[in-house]
């Protein structure tokens, strides 16, 4: 259930932002893609765009908030910073190591205190952090050699699909949450028909996987968001990177185009026919 | 005076002694889980009340016949016992829509004061734990019976209160989901 104000304070105007901020980088010869003011526009609106969504949703989320999984807002807009230090290859590799571990450790402090031991809360945060450095390691590559067109074309179809997958897997805040992002990317995607420039990317990469990940996360440990549909979104990233390395050299672009979209789909695709049978089985017990 | 007449004295004098009335002594109750119930009630799209239960509370309460300001509750109960009759819907309330319960384990009451408001209703205020929000409620108390079971005195009390979930951070679907939830909280405790 989404009212009209929510699609328009949250969905609406954070994507009319980005995609105002990233036509004004494509059209402002001052502007071009590459120099630092870019970099500063596509590192600082989107991750501003989203926690404006966010507000506009959930409310503004305290320091320290009480649901965990709010903290994803926080470190939505860290990822600004993260953004910012594109000159400074260790420093921001640094800041990276430390978001990656931290932000499971946070969003997960109810799982630890209760369930885990130090042993095992340990391992699980060591394997969380890999896999969000993984990601990032993965999707920046993808951005310095994709245009932005096909890699903001996979990431907003991630986006999508964990937000889809996550109102049928029955939690409508977190899947509100993901649509934030899947808008913001929406609207990324467009200005890349104008900006499809290698790079324009790379700032919004570390917002994704935060937000991705804390969807993912958060759907498994708090809610009913089953451990095949987790590994089929999660591992789209690593099918839409495999794609890259395809040798398609000799066919049109657009079956290029195509080729990538179906392999980095694919999984999302399984993931939402999983989800869409189980809401169907629910359906016979519904309330 | 002889000895007959001081023995009748001392009889008289012991007996007036006994009888007179003794101040009574907080007596404090542990929550029997199986006898004691939580029911709540919220209104579904506006239409009619969905009904759900929370399982096996536990606590105790402090019962002063004589200064019912001395008297104390404290209840908790696990958020994941929530039943409501529907497997799916429980599987919902308990996730991020609503409980949150992986998170938010517990749902506690702590009074803070007990006021006798009638011969049997009393008044508590306290501090309502829920969802991870601390919030200050009055619960409208009547005692419902003391036996003995099994040797032990037992005592009940039934509990009336009503919340809006918005307060407690539940924000959540309120177009479909109503805002208000009014308890009905059933202790039953033996004497510690």
């Amino acid at each position: 259930m989404i009212t009209g104000q929510e699609i328009l304070w949250a969905y609406v105007l954070p994507a009319a932002l980005v995609l105002v901020s990233c036509l004004g980088v494509a059209f402002t010869p001052r502007l071009k893609t590459g120099r630092w003011i870019s970099n500063v526009v596509i590192a600082v609106i989107p991750a501003a765009a989203f926690a404006l969504g966010f507000w506009q949703l959930h409310g503004w989320p305290g320091w320290v908030p009480a649901d965990t999984t709010q903290w994803v807002m926080h470190f939505a807009l860290l990822c600004i910073v993260i953004g910012l230090l594109r000159e400074s290859h260790w420093m921001r590799w640094l800041c990276l190591m430390v978001l990656a571990v931290v932000f499971p450790w946070f969003l997960l402090k109810p799982i630890i205190q209760y369930d885990w031991t130090t042993p095992v809360a340990i391992a699980w945060i060591t394997v969380y952090a890999m896999v969000i450095l993984l990601h990032i390691g993965l999707l920046e590559h993808m951005a310095r050699h994709l245009n932005a067109f096909r890699l903001s074309m996979i990431l907003t179809m991630i986006a999508g699909a964990t937000t889809v997958v996550l109102s049928l897997s029955g939690s409508l805040s977190l899947a509100k949450t993901s649509g934030i992002l899947a808008a913001i990317l929406l609207a990324a995607f467009l200005v890349s028909y104008w900006l499809p420039n290698k790079g324009f990317l790379l700032p919004l990469i570390p917002l994704f996987v935060v937000v991705m990940c804390g969807m993912w996360l958060s759907g498994f440990y708090y809610a009913k968001f089953n451990v095949i549909n987790t590994i089929l979104l999660s591992g789209s990233v690593l099918l839409a990177w495999l794609g890259m390395w395809i040798k398609l050299e000799t066919r049109p672009a657009w079956q290029k185009f195509m080729v990538h979209a179906c392999l980095a789909g694919a999984p999302l695709a399984l993931a939402f026919v999983l989800a869409l049978m189980q809401f169907m089985q629910n359906e016979a017990n519904s309330y | 005076m002889n000895a007959r007449a001081i023995k009748a004295l001392f009889i008289i004098s012991l007996s007036a002694f006994l009888t007179l009335p003794v101040a009574a002594k907080p007596e404090t109750f542990k929550v029997d889980p199986v006898h004691s119930m939580i029911f709540f009630k919220i209104q579904h799209a506006g239409v009619g009340y969905t009904y759900g239960m929370f399982f096996n509370p536990e606590g105790q309460f402090v019962v002063d016949q004589e200064t019912p300001e001395n008297s104390s509750v404290t209840v908790q109960v696990k958020a994941d016992s929530v039943n409501t009759g529907n497997t799916n819907r429980d599987n919902h309330v308990k996730g991020p829509d609503f409980l949150n319960a992986r998170q938010f384990r517990v749902i506690s009451f702590k009074s803070t004061s007990v006021t006798k408001t009638g011969e049997k209703t009393y008044e508590a205020k306290g501090q309502l734990s829920l969802h991870g929000v601390e919030k200050d409620i009055v619960v409208a108390l009547e005692e419902t019976g003391r036996a003995e079971i099994r040797g032990k005195t037992a005592m009940g009390y039934e509990g009336k209160f009503r919340i809006k979930r918005s307060d407690f951070g539940m924000t959540n679907m309120l177009a479909g989901v109503g805002d208000d939830i009014t308890f009905q909280v059933s202790l039953e405790g033996a004497i510690q």
